[in-house]
């Protein structure tokens, strides 16, 4: 665990090396160049947070500043901004979930973002906390899709259930719910198809996958979750935009933190889409997965 | 790909072309959109600041001033600049004649690379290579199980040995392997590694050292953010890419990645992945994506793709007939089959210019295709081969069975003879403006 929290903050420290000394020698100067405005702008966007938030941010400083007297605190005000993209308890999973009922955790993104990995890293974490666990792979488009998620339950222990390739992912899901019931299992987690968000199509087949998940469980029983790469780039918004449309979506999982990107993207559909950050991977490994803490992230990044 | 960033680009110049003469402070109001546009569609923030402060010295000087159209020339100017960027010219993949050649594929984890090498092997086989395709990948659960299935369902030969301890020695007797059965292409698919990962860069360099790769192709995600210039740096501190291939750009809607890596490194971008088919891999046309990028449309890819649709054998088939007969419904519905399964429509619609697009759309494609379908399969063979038969109650006859309307039997009827005589013109030899496409482009477009 040790070298799990190293890569976390590691991670931190990184964004906190450029944001805290840009700010901090900003605030300590009595007059700003327009030019140093600028680079406070191009640091954020460097790090993936979005020209217009990253334009938005920096003129609501500029103006903290040019206001601020003399006992102004320019890390209490930034924390507060930051901080106000994110909500209460961020990484809880089914905070109000039904007891004694089946759970779902229903897995979306675009192809190599790391879904069919953090499946299994979930699935770890669930058979931890004593849940039963089964994990569906409704992915029955890319080749050896179904040997890879069947891998994972093996290394983790939890029980596999998979259609065979060319199948109707929606009838597969039906299916693995089925044999969860069946089974006494606690806990679902459903693998899907990496899906282009342009196609429509592959959208609509997404939505009936979905559809089938909802039809069995309640609403609060399901965690329709987001699997974004942190490497990704404004593009990442397309994305959520497109999916959210068709899938109800309840929450973020950030992978490849431990890429040394910054995914600055997390603040711009923390703001606009409300979705919350559940959880960061950091690692291929088992029990690299650790739950988002928002106070935790933007205090290491600020002070 | 680009296709919101053309949009945007194309309102702003919406906003120059309307004016006589330009001034500095025009063009400063376009470039400072513009920064936004770039920077919004991933382009590293110092490619960008390049890329306007080129543009504006060369817009606002006198070339610009003193032309006719300003405006047209700003948008030239950054045509030409992000093409310039984008490598000039074409460049191909090069296959040396040793036997065997060895590619390798590198790249970050999810990047695509297994597919790609098996769309890749599927390319080279389709200009009459033997690949042989063999993956060094032990990290990846089902990594190699995914590349051999690609490789079965492409009918391409798959090497594995799992009983390698290092990637060298699968690389050693895969090459013998394919030595020995007279297969000329070897791709060596890797494991995913970041950028970060020193331990795996050093495993790659030592690889790279140890064979003589002919071809190093960076596998790179066009969903990447402003990380990717990073990301190509730390790659080049081991082994040095020959080239690149863009893959998901079906998938992105902006896609400045690429901009932002070739304007750092030089790496030419060799091939783009389009879809999650294995035949959804193109050859890169530099000019091709700074038109598109401009609103100006990628129709040359679109020829591409549908020249690829057409196999040999249909191809002479089309030709006899065209020397013999007369084109018939039963060949544009053949045609229109053929149309469809080209791709999604959106996706075709996606690769016309931003101002025809607009029109397409409102005819709602994908339907009135299908509805023409239904049309023509409710007639008889007969009115199929001579509709100069059909008459009144024949057309309501098909209008009822296609669940379509007679006004409607009656604009295709119209539409198809308009189709016949550029058929008849064709035959003659007069050059139609896609003289070699045959029937697709009387089709509506």
């Amino acid at each position: 665990m040790k070298g799990l929290w190293k890569r976390w903050l590691g991670g931190i420290e990184r964004i906190r090396e450029s944001v805290k000394e840009r700010f901090a020698q900003i605030w300590s100067e009595k007059s700003t160049k327009p030019e140093a405005w600028e680079e406070l702008e191009e640091m954020l966007i460097a790090a993936d947070i979005g020209p217009n938030l990253a334009l938005e941010l920096v003129a609501a400083f500029r103006s903290f500043k040019e206001k601020a007297r003399g006992d102004a605190d320019w890390q209490k005000w930034l924390y507060e901004q930051l901080l106000s993209f994110f909500g209460e308890e961020e990484y809880r999973l089914f905070p109000q979930a039904q007891p004694g009922l089946l759970k779902a955790i229903f897995l979306v993104g675009i192809n190599g973002v790391g879904k069919t990995t953090t499946a299994g890293k979930l699935a770890h974490l669930a058979q931890e906390k004593g849940e039963r666990v089964v994990l569906i792979s409704a992915d029955t488009f890319r080749a050896a899709a179904n040997e890879q998620l069947a891998i994972w339950a093996e290394r983790v222990g939890c029980r596999f259930f998979g259609g065979s390739p060319g199948a109707d992912p929606a009838a597969v899901v039906y299916d693995g719910l089925q044999s969860a019931l069946k089974e006494k299992d606690t806990l679902a987690i459903v693998d899907t198809a990496g899906r282009s968000h342009v196609n429509k199509n592959l959208l609509a087949e997404l939505e009936k996958v979905s559809r089938v998940v909802h039809r069995f469980l309640p609403r609060e029983n399901v965690e329709n979750i987001l699997v974004i790469d942190a490497l990704a780039g404004q593009n990442a918004f397309a994305q959520v935009s497109a999916i959210a449309r068709v899938v109800p979506l309840t929450g973020i999982i950030l992978t490849k933190w431990d890429s040394q990107a910054k995914g600055g993207i997390l603040f711009r559909i923390r703001r606009e889409f409300g979705l919350p950050v559940k959880y960061i991977g950091v690692g291929e490994a088992v029990d690299d997965l650790i739950p988002f803490d928002a106070q935790e992230f933007v205090r290491a990044i600020v002070f | 790909m680009f296709e919101e960033l053309a949009e945007k680009f194309t309102s702003i110049f919406k906003k120059l072309r309307g004016k006589g003469r330009l001034t500095a402070e025009d063009v400063d109001a376009a470039l400072r959109e513009l920064r936004l546009v770039l920077l919004e569609s991933d382009v590293h923030y110092r490619v960008v600041k390049d890329l306007i402060a080129r543009v504006r010295e060369r817009a606002i000087g006198r070339e610009v001033l003193e032309s006719v159209t300003p405006g047209e020339m700003v948008m030239k100017i950054l045509w030409d600049e992000i093409r310039q960027i984008l490598g000039g010219e074409v460049r191909d993949l090069h296959v040396p004649p040793a036997t065997p050649a060895l590619f390798l594929l590198v790249g970050l984890q999810g990047s695509g690379k297994t597919t790609t090498c098996g769309k890749l092997g599927l390319f080279l086989k389709e200009r009459h290579y033997f690949p042989l395709l063999t993956s060094t990948d032990t990290r990846r659960p089902a990594a190699r199980e995914q590349l051999r299935t690609l490789a079965v369902s492409a009918g391409l030969d798959f090497f594995d040995l799992p009983s390698a301890s290092h990637p060298r020695d699968v690389v050693r007797a895969a090459r013998q392997f394919a030595r020995e059965r007279g297969r000329d292409v070897v791709l060596v698919d890797t494991a995913g590694r970041l950028h970060v990962e020193e331990e795996l860069l050093q495993e790659l360099k030592e690889l790279t050292e140890s064979e003589e790769f002919h071809e190093i192709l960076l596998v790179l995600d066009a969903t990447t953010g402003q990380e990717a210039v990073k990301v190509a740096e730390r790659f080049r501190e081991w082994v040095e890419p020959t080239g690149i291939i863009l893959t998901k750009v079906d998938t992105d809607a902006r896609g400045g990645a690429v901009l932002s890596i070739v304007a750092q490194t030089g790496w030419p971008v060799k091939l783009i992945g389009v879809g999650e088919k294995l035949k959804q891999l193109e050859v890169f046309h530099p000019e091709r994506m700074a038109s598109r990028i401009l609103g100006m449309g990628d129709t040359l890819s679109l020829i591409e793709r549908i020249e690829r649709a057409i196999t040999e054998e249909e191809r002479k088939k089309i030709e006899q007939r065209v020397t013999k007969e007369e084109f018939t419904l039963e060949d544009f519905l053949e045609e229109l089959r053929r149309f469809k399964q080209l791709g999604s429509f959106e996706e075709l619609v996606s690769m016309l210019p931003v101002q025809l697009k607009g029109v397409v759309a409102q005819v709602d494609g994908e339907k009135s295709l299908k509805r023409t379908e239904a049309i023509i399969l409710s007639m008889t063979p007969e009115e199929r081969r001579n509709p100069s038969i059909i008459n009144a109650s024949r057309k309501r006859r098909i209008a009822q069975g296609s669940g379509t309307t007679v006004q409607e039997v009656n604009r295709l009827l119209r539409e198809f003879e308009e189709i016949r005589k550029l058929w008849k013109r064709m035959k003659k030899g007069h050059a139609l403006p896609f003289a070699k496409r045959k029937g697709f482009f009387g089709f509506g477009f």
